[in-house]
């Protein structure tokens, strides 16, 4: 059953397109890792997680209750990675709360919206911010979103890409609306992070090990 | 167990007397400086009764202040709003008089430490058994599946090693808190957090438990050491050598001065207007006012969680809500709450909740949200509101009470609905309470009626399964009566037969009765000579008579019978239907049973009679024997047992008056028939016991009876008996 579980999420997980294989190895890790969201409000952050999580574009349904906080397992060749993602507000007048969000995190991704110039902007600000205060070790990806509305495109893909590049970011442009790429830039994170055993539960960077018998836990109730 | 403990600690140090070491309060348990001179448990009762008394002032050391918040939230519905309001002033009020309190009893507390500590070392602050205890219980709840799992061992040392920990914990917690920061502190409990944690993970009876269960047992952990150390004034919640306290009054005061901003100020989407959304403001509310309640970091957690869920829910009314609406709703939430000790709390939980509960979960993100809320209300300026900086010191100008007034009014007025619900509800459950009542009440009434028919027809039917042997005995006496006297049993034959009157006389007292009587006793004697079967019934005196004549011993027998006769002529016709008479006749009946068994009752007790005659002789014999029974021994006994004055009585009462008989018959029935006919009779009626308790009746009567036989043995019998009893009854 278990088993089962866990290739049917690999294979949900390998929907679009990245190379996983089904992993039914006994004694796969569980890593626990905190994903920030970061970028203006309105580029579609809250869109893309719960276009990854539920795998649903606008279509509200009871059951979620809101898209702030969710989380969301992925499995990888001898790793179960559960990401937990917090969304934060993009308002401007919020910006210099960030670093309460932030604070803990392995992973952020950083959303602009391609048909929006200004966004860019503010995600590189935030990408700089996230480098200098963050934790020394955070993986940070660089989504640009809507790519569905490559007709309004305002930032230019090599752009982005060469910035990231500069920068060490993982990039890719995504759609929720379409599902372009957002699997795959979360499993690009969960591949990059560090799943070494070591990592202190509280120390940046660091991943939770969780036991077997949590992995079945979520294995059964993230299905 | 603690006063042993102390008691060793104290020994080495002999110098002071014993009674000087004893507790304060007199009990016989050694008493401790660190509690003031008291033992544990007097110290602890003490502490009591002065929180209470200091509960009553309304001055509030953490924990009786904490409760009050849910409470007045319970109470004072109906003006919610208002009350949210007044309970901040009241917080605001009361802290500073705790600060005091927590100076004055615990500063003071550990400065005796430090006297004594010199002379020699303090005891260790001991933490209450009732934590223990609490721990116990709670472990048990929570761990079922630790708590009996197959291998006892190892979840015994889990929950040990639990509460070693949380003592240890406290003490270490206790013993710092003067010496550090609470930065320090802080570190310290997260460091001790750390080191259960890689306790659990490393200790082989902790094999057992997986991960999940092992994050539990640290919440536990932590809730149970933190919630005691929350209720120690100023140890973890904010503690000495901070500004918690001041913070939180400047953050209230801050809160109420912008009581004005409003959703629009914030840019998030709430509708007052809609009832739902209230509603869910108004829970979010109570939630975050809860927070101040909740001991535990954990619970509090907790409580933020179930607050932010219902922000969420308030912003999800179209799409799913994001951070981007959250924020701004929960900050406005706070506004409109402006929870107690907001900033105690929340540094509380900052420094003493497990980091990892903060850094990771649902619980650490909405408490980040909080605390960016919190932030942003602290810092918050007309720019980060998107308005002029003159409007918004025109604001910030303004009394407090102005703004927000309309919130205010649509939080009260959820308030208001809230508390109409519950009045509703709480109607709807009396309604149902009482209708079950009825039904019960009905149930209850037809049960009783069903079990009352269901008695009547259990009787109906041993009536009708057993419906001889009531019936003959109610009869029976009568008859027996009848038969005693020799009438009965000819009345019974007679109404059948030739008389249709002889029943009724029984019944219906003396008159009637002398009458039949009377005359029956002549038909009697016929009629048994005619008929067999009457002759049994009728025999009983016919033999009585005859026995004498057979058998000289038996004459004293025959005196009796014709005594009883005798008296049962008296007897009858005056009581007649008396349950008396039954008895006598149910005592009579059992002697016979034995033998009579097979006959139907009336019969039986015929038969029974007869068994009486029985004794005397032969049925058929007895037919003869009346006309010369009689005569014969009642002159000779009449003599012997003499009753001169029945005698003449006798003659008397022959030719006396019916009526008059009657009357007297009565009279003496009540007076003394009783005892005289029945116990004689059932027992033994021949024996002579019977004559010499009845000398005075059976003489008189016998002549009587006996002697008028011939011609009207009923009018003898009946004359002498009614004038015997009184005469000789009496003077005897």
């Amino acid at each position: 059953m278990i088993l089962f579980i866990k290739v049917w999420r690999a294979m949900a997980t390998n929907r679009s397109g990245a190379a996983q294989r089904p992993n039914g190895a006994p004694q796969t890790k569980v890593c626990q890792f905190k994903l920030v969201l970061l970028g203006e409000s309105a580029v579609g952050k809250s869109s893309l997680v719960l276009r990854f999580v539920k795998g649903q574009f606008h279509e509200y349904q009871e059951s979620t209750i809101g898209a702030a906080f969710l989380t969301q397992t992925v499995c990888l060749d001898d790793t179960t990675v559960k990401f937990e993602i917090w969304d934060t507000a993009g308002q401007e007048r919020y910006h210099s709360l960030a670093p309460m969000y932030y604070r803990g995190a392995q992973a952020a991704i950083v959303v602009y919206d391609i048909t929006n110039q200004d966004t860019f902007g503010r995600a590189k600000n935030w990408v700089k911010e996230l480098q200098r205060q963050a934790s020394p070790s955070i993986v940070i990806a660089l989504a640009g979103n809507k790519s569905d509305l490559a007709a309004k495109r305002m930032v230019e893909f090599e752009e982005a890409q060469a910035y990231a590049d500069e920068n060490g970011l993982l990039f890719m442009e995504t759609s929720a609306k379409t599902a372009m790429n957002v699997n795959d830039i979360f499993l690009a994170i969960a591949n990059k992070l560090p799943k070494s055993e070591g990592t202190g539960a509280a120390a940046a960077g660091g991943a939770r090990r969780l036991g077997d018998a949590e992995q079945a836990r979520q294995g059964s109730c993230c299905k | 167990m603690i006063p042993v403990v102390v008691k060793i600690s104290k020994m080495p140090s002999l110098r002071i007397d014993q009674s000087d070491l004893k507790c304060k309060n007199g009990c016989d348990y050694f008493g401790n400086p660190q509690w003031q001179g008291y033992c544990s448990k007097c110290h602890r009762e003490q502490m009591q009764r002065q929180r209470k008394a200091e509960k009553a002032s309304s001055a509030t050391l953490p924990k009786p202040e904490t409760k009050k918040p849910d409470r007045g939230l319970k109470i004072t519905s109906h003006s919610s709003f208002s009350k949210f309001e007044e309970k901040r002033h009241r917080q605001s009020e009361t802290l500073k008089k705790a600060n005091l309190l927590k100076f004055s009893v615990f500063k003071k507390s550990s400065t005796d430490d430090h006297e004594h500590s010199s002379e020699k070392r303090p005891p260790e602050f001991k933490i209450p058994p009732q934590v223990n205890e609490g721990m116990k219980r709670d472990f048990r709840m929570r761990f079922p599946q630790l708590a009996q799992s197959r291998s006892k061992e190892p979840s015994l040392a889990v929950d040990r090693d639990c509460r070693a920990f949380v003592n240890s914990f406290i003490m270490d917690v206790i013993k710092c808190t003067n010496v550090m920061t609470v930065d320090e502190l802080s570190e310290r409990v997260q460091r001790q957090y750390q080191r259960f944690m890689k306790h659990m993970d490393t200790s082989a009876h902790f094999s057992h438990v997986d991960a999940d269960t092992k994050e539990l047992l640290m919440d536990f952990v932590e809730k149970h050491a933190m919630t005691y150390l929350h209720e120690l004034p100023s140890i973890v919640f904010s503690p000495n050598g901070t500004e918690d306290e001041r913070l939180d009054r400047a953050m209230s005061e801050r809160i109420q001065q912008l009581s004005w901003v409003g959703e629009r100020h914030l840019e998030c989407r709430l509708d007052m207007n809609h009832a739902e959304c209230r509603q869910l403001l108004y829970k979010a509310i109570s939630e975050l006012l809860g927070m101040d309640s909740a001991l535990s970091p954990g619970d509090k957690l907790a409580r933020v969680r179930r607050c932010c869920r219902h922000v969420l829910r308030l912003c999800s009314s179209s799409a799913p809500a994001s951070a981007d609406d959250l924020l701004p709703a929960l900050i406005f939430t706070v506004l409109k709450a402006n929870p107690p000790r907001l900033v105690s709390n929340i540094n509380f939980v900052t420094r003493f909740c497990n980091a990892q509960r903060l850094m990771t979960g649902e619980g650490g993100y909405y408490f980040t949200n909080l605390c960016c809320a919190v932030s942003f209300i602290e810092n918050l300026t007309a720019e980060s509101l998107n308005m002029e900086k003159k409007e918004f010191d025109c604001y910030m100008a303004m009394p407090a009470s102005i703004g927000g007034s309309a919130w205010a009014a649509a939080l009260s007025l959820c308030g208001a609905a809230r508390e109409a619900d519950e009045q509703r509800a709480l109607a709807h459950k009396l309604r149902a309470h009482t209708r079950t009542i009825h039904e019960r009440a009905d149930l209850l009434a037809a049960n009783a009626k069903s079990f009352e028919e269901q008695i009547a027809k259990k009787v109906e039917d041993v009536l009708a399964k057993t419906p001889l042997e009531i019936k003959p005995r109610r009869e029976l006496p009568r008859i027996g009566k009848f038969k005693e006297i020799s009438t009965a049993p000819l009345i019974d034959l007679g109404t059948s037969h030739a008389h249709g009157e002889p029943e009724p006389p029984p019944e219906t007292k003396p008159e009637p009765q002398p009458e039949p009587t009377v005359p029956q006793e002549p038909n009697i004697t016929i009629q048994a000579s005619e008929n067999e079967p009457k002759l049994n019934i009728l025999g009983f005196e016919v033999i009585e008579r005859q026995s004498p004549s057979k058998s000289p011993q038996n004459l004293d027998q025959t005196w009796d019978l014709k005594q009883t006769s005798s008296l049962e002529l008296l007897t009858p016709s005056p009581l007649g239907f008396t349950p008396f008479d039954s008895r006598s006749i149910d005592e009579l009946m059992t002697p016979d049973d034995f033998g009579a068994d097979q006959l139907p009752p009336g019969l039986s007790n015929i038969n029974y009679d007869i068994d009486l005659s029985d004794f005397s002789g032969d049925n058929s014999i007895a037919e003869d024997a009346p006309k010369s029974d009689p005569k014969d021994p009642f002159s000779p006994e009449a003599l012997k047992k003499t009753f001169d004055p029945f005698a003449p009585q006798t003659s008397r009462g022959y030719e006396a008056l019916d009526s008059f008989d009657e009357f007297s018959f009565v009279d003496q029935r009540k007076q003394e028939t009783d005892p005289f006919e029945v116990v004689h009779r059932g027992q033994d009626p021949f024996s002579p016991v019977d004559i010499a308790k009845d000398p005075f009746f059976s003489p008189p009567k016998q002549s009587t009876s006996i002697l008028d036989d011939n011609d009207s043995p009923t009018s003898g019998c009946l004359l002498p008996s009614p004038m015997q009893p009184q005469s000789s009854g009496k003077p005897t």
